[in-house]
């Protein structure tokens, strides 16, 4: 599942375990989902699923309910 | 020994794939962590250099040197030198890593020239008050200047490079000099920046970047207890040239200045002949009859490396493990200085599994991928060594220097901020400036006391609104113009004024301008409304926490506070707002 894959990269840029990653996780409810994590993950994300996010996108994605979205809308 | 087999796992880390170096630096051992020498760095720096720190501790990892990394903060860069935060006292290495487009706006030499000389005063500072090496990032050119190299902005930028390298070679023992230009050309621009965060968050370089800067300065950085290799230990046939002498003859083999692969071989030849000039030692271990071999040393027209160079060689018919451990005692030097290169795999597994101290290089590679393995390897760089004596020497003699004018030019950080010439511009903002205002609301963290997350039209509607009170902070000092970089709004209540949001983008802290502006938007609001109270908030969030204390350094009173929320007032008179130090003129 494309949103557990997600999790797990979030889990491993935020050094988080996984559980605390619920589907409803956003950056305001994340401690360590900070900018610069921010990155990382979209980075993270990018190199590891063979995509490339917009500009637009890489500021606004900012739950993970909208990146799984906007990854699928990419397929 | 099973130290060195997880550092020869680590090094199969690939440093420029974000997830895996993350999960590598969490997954360490904290006991094998706890036990290595640990090493300081300081990074002075006025863009996003975050994401060097998880691939570069790993590489120092691998050398087995624990890394503490600390990071100056944004545009504090050339004032870190005179407020000397502990964490850059006790650095045992300072990076001083700047991009020029975000000091220099225009590409005036005037703007530049003032440039090279604020780095060579915080070099000189660095060395007079520190104790640190430093490495100095010289600048990155332009990306646009492709066409014509001379000219403009890329040729001030090479000029700056040039001399900062001449200072830093000649003239400060204790000073590398790093060329990220050479970098980018090595991976190539379009793997090297990323366009898009150089503009969303100043951070221009890749992972890819990041990965290759890690594994340049790791080695340097862990010269005190990696030091750099002092023997390379070569096989022979299809390592320094094709083919088998002993089958093949000193006029098959394949070692040539014109042809390929011959020239490959030779080129491979001329990468090892330059190790010399570094004093490193060279050995042969060879399968063959020792006298084809010294044949082609001796006699062979493009072969480099001469008999006399080679101060031990073993070339017999016995295993190399045998071989190298009779070289080691033949020059009373430790395993772990050597480097073995060999294009047998196995030979090279034998050597891993036998001496695991020794270093090994797998030159079972195309030959046109020869010439590089040794420099990628990064075997041979470091820092070259100083004795403690000699540091102090150099310190005292830099210092003796230095001081006199370093204390010329500012004694402490009020005097530095003044002569920043820090211009702040408190204004009420038009049309063109409410996208901008909105991405502020939208984007800041820390320094935000309400966070309150506002889109255009909410923007607007309060700028027209005459029960509103809204300011914008635009800030410049001599290395250029930041912007619009903070925001304040006000909102009228019957007769006191609720301060609805206040924020400073991270761009500018450290200059006090929260004062400053803060003092111009209350006395704005006295003269428009002279309100009864003025009440206040601070909103607590997962990342505002530097600001929590905010009103009451302004002298505002707490009114009530829950774990989320804090509520002040203050009426005017009761307000303490401190003066800005930049002021201090």
């Amino acid at each position: 599942m494309l949103i557990n894959e997600i999790k797990q990269i979030m889990a491993d840029i935020l050094s988080i375990p996984i559980s605390e990653i619920g589907d409803e996780a956003h950056a305001e409810s994340i401690e360590k989902w900070d900018s610069l994590n921010h990155m990382n993950m979209m980075i993270a994300i990018e190199q590891q699923l063979g995509i490339v996010f917009t500009e637009s996108e890489l500021v606004e994605l900012n739950s993970l309910q909208s990146i799984v979205e906007s990854i699928e809308l990419k397929k | 020994m099973s130290d060195v087999v997880t550092k020869r796992k680590l090094a199969s880390t690939d440093l420029a794939n974000i997830t895996e170096v993350s999960k590598k630096l969490n997954g360490l051992d904290k006991h094998t962590l706890d036990k290595l020498p640990v090493q300081k760095l300081y990074i002075a720096r006025n863009y996003t250099v975050e994401q060097l720190i998880a691939p570069l501790k790993v590489s120092c990892f691998e050398r087995g040197v624990k890394l503490d990394i600390s990071v100056g903060n944004y545009n504090t860069a050339f004032m870190d030198a005179y407020i000397l935060p502990s964490d850059i006292e006790n650095a045992d290495y300072i990076l001083v890593s700047l991009l020029s487009e975000l000091i220099v706006r225009t590409d005036h030499q005037a703007e530049l020239g003032q440039l090279d000389n604020s780095l060579q005063q915080l070099i000189q500072c660095y060395l007079a008050k520190t104790k640190a090496v430093l490495i100095i990032n010289g600048l990155l050119l332009p990306s646009t200047t492709s066409v014509d190299l001379e000219s403009g902005i890329a040729r001030y930028v090479r000029s700056i490079n040039n001399s900062l390298r001449r200072l830093c070679y000649k003239h400060y023992p204790r000073t590398v000099y790093q060329d990220p230009n050479l970098l980018v050309s090595r991976i190539g621009s379009n793997a090297a920046i990323d366009r898009r965060y150089k503009y969303l968050a100043s951070s221009p370089f890749t992972p890819s970047y990041w990965a290759e800067y890690s594994r340049d300065i790791a080695p340097i950085i862990c010269s005190t207890f990696c030091p750099p290799k002092k023997v390379l230990i070569l096989d022979c046939d299809n390592t320094l040239w094709g083919g088998v002498i002993g089958e093949d003859g000193i006029e098959g083999i394949l070692l040539s200045q014109s042809d390929y692969p011959g020239r490959a071989y030779y080129d491979f030849q001329k990468q090892v002949v330059a190790l010399l000039d570094k004093g490193v030692l060279l050995c042969l271990a060879s399968k063959n009859n020792q006298e084809d071999v010294l044949a082609v040393l001796d006699r062979h027209p493009s072969c480099l490396i001469k008999r006399q160079n080679i101060v031990a060689m073993q070339i017999n018919w016995d295993d190399k493990a045998t071989n190298i451990r009779k070289i080691a005692m033949e020059l009373n030097l430790g395993l772990d200085s050597m480097v073995f290169i060999d294009d047998s795999p196995t030979e090279i597994a034998l050597i891993e599994q036998e001496l695991p101290e020794v270093e090994t290089i797998c030159a079972n590679v195309p030959p046109y991928d020869l010439p590089s393995l040794i420099e990628n390897s990064r075997s041979f760089d470091g820092f070259p060594l100083i004795s403690d004596e000699d540091k102090v020497r150099t310190q005292l003699y830099e210092s003796e220097k230095v001081r006199i004018k370093v204390a010329e030019k500012y004694t402490d950080l009020e005097s530095f901020l003044a002569a920043l010439d820090v211009s702040p511009n408190v204004f009420t903002p038009e049309e063109k400036h409410f996208g901008r205002l909105t991405q502020l609301t939208q984007k800041t963290n820390q320094f935000n006391l309400t966070t309150r997350r506002r889109n255009l039209g909410e923007i607007k509607a309060m700028a027209a609104s005459p029960s509103y009170f809204v300011k914008a902070l635009q800030v410049s000092d001599r290395y250029g113009d930041y912007g619009i970089t903070g925001l304040f709004i006000a909102q009228l209540d019957e007769s006191d004024v609720i301060i609805d949001t206040f924020l400073l983008s991270c761009r500018i802290l450290g200059k006090d301008l929260e004062f400053y502006f803060i003092e111009k938007c209350i006395e704005d609001i006295y003269a428009q409304w002279s309100p009864g109270q003025l009440i206040a908030t601070y909103t607590r969030t997962l990342k505002n926490d530097q600001v929590s204390s905010f009103w009451d350094k302004l002298g505002f009173t707490s009114v009530e506070q829950t774990e989320q929320t804090h509520l002040y007032s203050a009426e005017k008179a009761q307000l303490t707002i401190p003066s800005p130090r930049f002021l201090s003129k």
